[in-house]
């Protein structure tokens, strides 16, 4: 049995006129210890699914489908059932260094509160807890950084505690929404690398939300892209960013500086990402398509296998290394 | 080995997704009309303060009497002749409610230009210039504030001599400072920017990019303070004539009626109606302030509700 | 004498309370026409306040800034010369680079002045030329009439780049003007940016955090640290074969694409408060490779091989370059954490 199994997530809000859909059917599924990446831009629904595995929906969403965490759906869970597994089983650790944590209280507070509320131990217990897992994450001088308030660390380091205060419950999930995208490259590599130790010493299963490719590649071993609110394509992050079949995916790929690129303008995307108030009609994607053909249009393509670990939704598969000749002819390759 | 998907789009074909809010002249002034069914004071407060500018501008049409006219027997309560009563004169209520609103309405009016163009001059120069000229134009201003308006207004406009022209300085000296303090705090956010040091490295001068970059910047918020503060000039001014130092006698002020009416309060009348006109352009024109200033604020982010990356 | 021409530039700033901040130590940077040069650095290392600086928005505290062999003075209250307005800048936040309150046209057309000795001698009328720097960007002519909050991100950057153009500048600096766009705008602005500066033989600096995003644009990179340039090279030798061990940490931290990247490595430590800069060599403390020398010894940016210049003891001036895998000292340079 999965770790985190979402299936056929559907989250909409209301508005005055159609409602405006931010998740349209997303299923995926994080096993004990993985690392699943989500990848996406901005209004691709990507926060708004890994929010759900903690029972956060938005205000007056309406919501169908299935969250289980360990088997237990978090969607029908009372409040107070919520409280037990957000902190305990699932963690989340934001983007923003400067605002994740309260500019008011000490480091100590933070994390021995944290601490005491889940779990009935004494305030030397935690935080001789407390200073392992500052320890943990590498902040140095462990014991001095106990006394000291967010502001006098950068945000490299406070990212560090922000994970410290995640970790505090030894939760199975880790949720962890662009948590380098603020920090600088080689500050990030630390977070990156903190992470897999983190993963090795505890079997921590990590969600990875990231727009960043780059990251993703060394990061996830497998990888959900998204777009406007649906999986798009599914698979070994590896395989998939060497080998993208979704014509999303591989624009993504093709738009990001890289080796293959110098000297070369680079490609871009033409047209708008599409958001939840204008949602194109059958795959979201079509509109900026080169391969669209009259079934994009009306049809959503719905995410079938394709391979061995490798599922798509699109009704083309321009990129599918089995055949399709004719079709690679056309478009002039 | 480049892509085929897409090519490099360096036109861009369509028009910009979000269509043209409502525009004015040079400038946006961008005011989000509320939903009725949302908002149901603005409406209030707008119909409340025509009502009042078309009773100030037809006055003589509809004032059944003259209302300097001591021509009725004095201390008649309300009655179908004289639908307000009458005074300790003999003078129509109604009639001097009604011309009333031709002295307070566009005093107010006067009363807020005048305060937010010397307090909006200074405040700018205090935020644009900085430094020493900040500092000590800052000085003043605290020192000002730290006197209560009413207390200073009498103070000054008993200096000056009881007379409505008078009170009307009373009431800038001692209302600019408002205005300073927020076009100095708007101007000092707005130096930062961006927008201001691109205009300046084009080769703008520095006074030409505050009047072309910063003034249109303020015009909203400072419009939201205009409005607001209306009330409070409304207020002041009555304040003044009810303490003898504003309108003087038989101006048909409607401070100077609550004062005269509050002597002889047993015939509450006099007094009565005319506060209610007061509180009436006073509480209009906070509803429409309120509306103005949520209409000029971006919209707040419902954290979750909105969403999403 | 090149184009864009800044020696010694200083900053420093003074806060209240605490010793002064040295934004910029001492940077000698130069850009010829079509050139595109990227300044290279993480937060803090004094890039911004150096663009700033060069184009007159900050004061100097020392050093000079000649554009065509002319010094550029900071901008002050009167009008900025006419000369030096062929240097431009593009920002960061496409939000707040253009007036919310004002016409786009009329925002470009603030550069197109004719009134001034020496301005633009352009004979059309300026609504004309307008729609020009507008198609020069990618956008249609009739958008000049529309505001700021009715454009995408992307766009607002291309109005930002057409109203930088609008003074016909030999230079442009653009701080990190990709930065806060999506990745697949970002591809968009900044081949709009390279080809502009080959067509118009514009010399560009292109401030960014992002080395990868400069990677395949620049014809040279300088990389930055605690407001010193510490390598000034060509841009595949500066990849291949870095010469100063920070330029190699930071390639190394980025993450790659492809089946067989290596993770990324971070370098040891953290980037110290520039207030107060380590004795020396501004990197020693977290260099894989530091000698005694480098404690006590701070080495200037020195020409080392062609045209490649580096800030290190390990290179010796005039060359011949060493390359850091022929160092023979640890590798790895995350033993050791503290």
């Amino acid at each position: 049995m999965s770790l985190l199994d979402i299936d056929d997530l559907r989250i909409s809000l209301p508005t005055d006129g159609a409602p405006r859909v931010l998740v349209d059917g997303v299923s995926l599924r994080v096993n004990e210890g993985e690392f699943v990446g989500l990848a996406g831009e901005s209004g691709s629904g990507k926060t708004v699914t890994a929010l759900s595995a903690l029972g956060f929906l938005p205000s007056g969403s309406t919501t169908t489908g299935q969250v289980r965490l360990d088997g237990t759906d978090v969607l029908g869970m009372s409040p107070k059932q919520l409280r037990g597994v957000r902190g305990q089983t699932v963690a989340m650790v934001f983007q923003d260094p400067m605002t994740s944590l309260h500019p008011m209280l000490s480091i100590e507070t933070q994390l021995t509160e944290q601490l005491r509320a889940h779990q009935s131990i004494s305030k030397k217990a935690a935080k001789d807890r407390a200073v392992q897992l500052l320890e943990l994450v590498r902040i140095p001088n462990a014991r001095h950084a106990f006394s000291a308030y967010p502001h006098h660390f950068s945000g490299g380091m406070r990212q560090r505690i922000a994970i410290a205060s995640a970790l505090a419950c030894d939760p199975r999930l880790l949720i962890a929404d662009e948590v380098t995208t603020a920090l600088d490259v080689t500050v990030q590599a630390g977070i990156l690398e903190l992470l897999q130790q983190i993963r090795r010493e505890t079997g921590m299963a990590v969600v990875f939300i990231t727009h960043d490719l780059g990251v993703m590649n060394v990061t996830a071993d497998s990888l959900y892209v998204m777009y406007s609110g649906r999986v798009v394509e599914h698979g070994i992050t590896r395989e998939v960013l060497a080998a993208p079949r979704h014509p999303y995916t591989r624009a993504l790929i093709d738009a990001l500086p890289d080796a293959h690129n110098l000297g070369e303008q680079l490609v871009a995307i033409p047209g708008d990402a599409a958001t939840a108030e204008n949602r194109p009609s059958g795959c979201a994607f079509h509109p900026r398509c080169a391969f669209a053909v009259d079934a994009c249009r009306t049809e959503v393509p719905a995410l079938r296998p394709v391979a061995l670990e490798r599922e798509l939704a699109c009704h083309v598969d321009p990129f599918d290394p089995a055949g399709r000749l004719e079709l690679l002819v056309e478009t002039g390759v | 080995m480049s892509s085929p998907i897409v090519a490099d789009p360096m036109l861009v074909p369509d028009d910009p997704s979000a269509t043209p809010r409502r525009q004015r002249n040079r400038w946006s002034l961008r005011v989000r009309v509320p939903r009725p069914w949302r908002r149901p004071l603005a409406y209030v407060g707008v119909a409340i303060i025509g009502i009042w500018a078309l009773v100030a501008i037809f006055a003589p049409l509809i004032a059944p009497f003259d209302p300097l006219a001591q021509s009725s027997p004095r201390f008649l309560a309300p009655s179908a002749a004289h639908l307000f009563g009458t005074d300790a004169v003999g003078r129509d209520v109604l009639s001097r409610v009604i011309y009333g609103a031709r002295i307070s309405l566009p005093i107010a009016v006067v009363l807020v230009a005048l305060s937010l163009l010397v307090g909006g001059t200074i405040g700018a120069i205090a935020g644009y210039v900085g430094g020493v000229v900040d500092s000590v134009l800052m000085r003043i201003v605290d020192l000002f504030f730290a006197f209560p308006s009413i207390i200073l207004a009498m103070a000054v406009s008993a200096a000056l001599g009881p007379s409505l022209l008078n009170a009307v300085f009373a009431i800038v000296a001692v209302s600019w400072p408002s205005y300073a303090r927020v076009m100095r705090s708007l101007v000092l956010t707005l130096r930062g920017s961006n927008f201001l040091a691109a205009s300046r490295l084009l080769g703008i001068s520095s006074a030409r990019a505050l009047w072309r970059e910063v003034v249109p910047n303020v015009a909203g918020p400072m419009l939201v303070l205009s409005t607001l503060e209306l009330g409070s000039a409304v207020l002041l001014l009555s304040g003044l004539s009810f303490l003898g130092l504003g309108a003087i006698p038989p101006t048909p002020e409607w401070g100077a009626m609550v004062s005269d009416g509050a002597r002889v309060f047993y015939y509450w009348w006099i007094a009565v109606f005319p506060g209610v006109a007061i509180f009436s352009v006073v509480i209009a024109f906070n509803f429409l302030g309120d509306v103005l200033r949520d209409g000029l604020d971006p919209r707040s982010s419902q954290s979750l509700a909105t969403t999403d990356r | 004498m090149a184009l864009l021409d800044v020696q010694d530039a200083v900053v420093d700033y003074h806060v209240p309370g605490r010793a002064t901040v040295h934004a910029v130590a001492g940077v000698s940077i130069s850009v010829e026409p079509g050139e595109i040069v990227g300044l290279v650095g993480e937060s803090g290392c004094g890039k911004s306040t150096l663009g700033r600086a060069i184009v007159g928005l900050q004061k100097l505290t020392s050093g000079t800034v000649a554009l065509d062999g002319h010094p550029v003075a900071p901008v002050g209250r009167g009008a900025r010369p006419v000369r030096d307005r062929g240097l431009q800048m593009v920002f960061q936040d496409p939000y707040s680079s253009l007036n919310p309150r004002r016409r786009i046209g009329r925002q470009i057309a603030d550069g197109l002045r004719r009134d001034e000795p020496g301005a633009s001698t352009d004979p059309r009328p300026v609504g004309e030329q307008v729609t020009e720097l507008l198609e020069s960007v990618g956008l249609a002519a009739n958008v000049a009439t529309r505001f700021p909050h009715e454009f995408s991100g992307g766009q607002r950057q291309r109005i930002a780049i057409a109203r930088a153009l609008a003074p016909n500048p030999s230079i442009i600096v653009a701080d990190e003007p990709v930065s806060a766009l999506d990745a697949s705008t970002r591809a968009q602005v900044t081949n709009l940016l390279t080809s502009l500066a080959a067509e118009r033989g514009m010399g560009l600096l292109f401030i960014s955090h992002d080395l990868s995003g400069v990677r395949h644009m620049a014809d040279r990179v300088a990389v930055m640290y605690l407001g010193r340039i510490v390598e000034n090279s060509p841009t595949e030798p500066l990849w291949g074969d870095p010469l100063h061990p920070y330029s190699e940490a930071l390639i190394r931290a980025i993450p790659k694409l492809g089946m067989d990247a290596a993770a990324p490595v971070a370098p040891s430590g953290e980037v110290p408060d520039p207030a107060n800069p380590p004795t020396g060599c501004r990197f020693h403390p977290r260099c894989p490779y530091a000698m005694d020398r480098c404690i006590t010894d701070d080495p200037a940016l020195v020409h080392i091989d062609g045209s490649r210049e580096a800030a290190c003891w390990l290179q010796p001036e005039d060359g011949p370059a060493r390359r850091l895998l022929d160092v023979s000292v640890v590798q790895n340079s995350t033993v050791g954490h503290p």
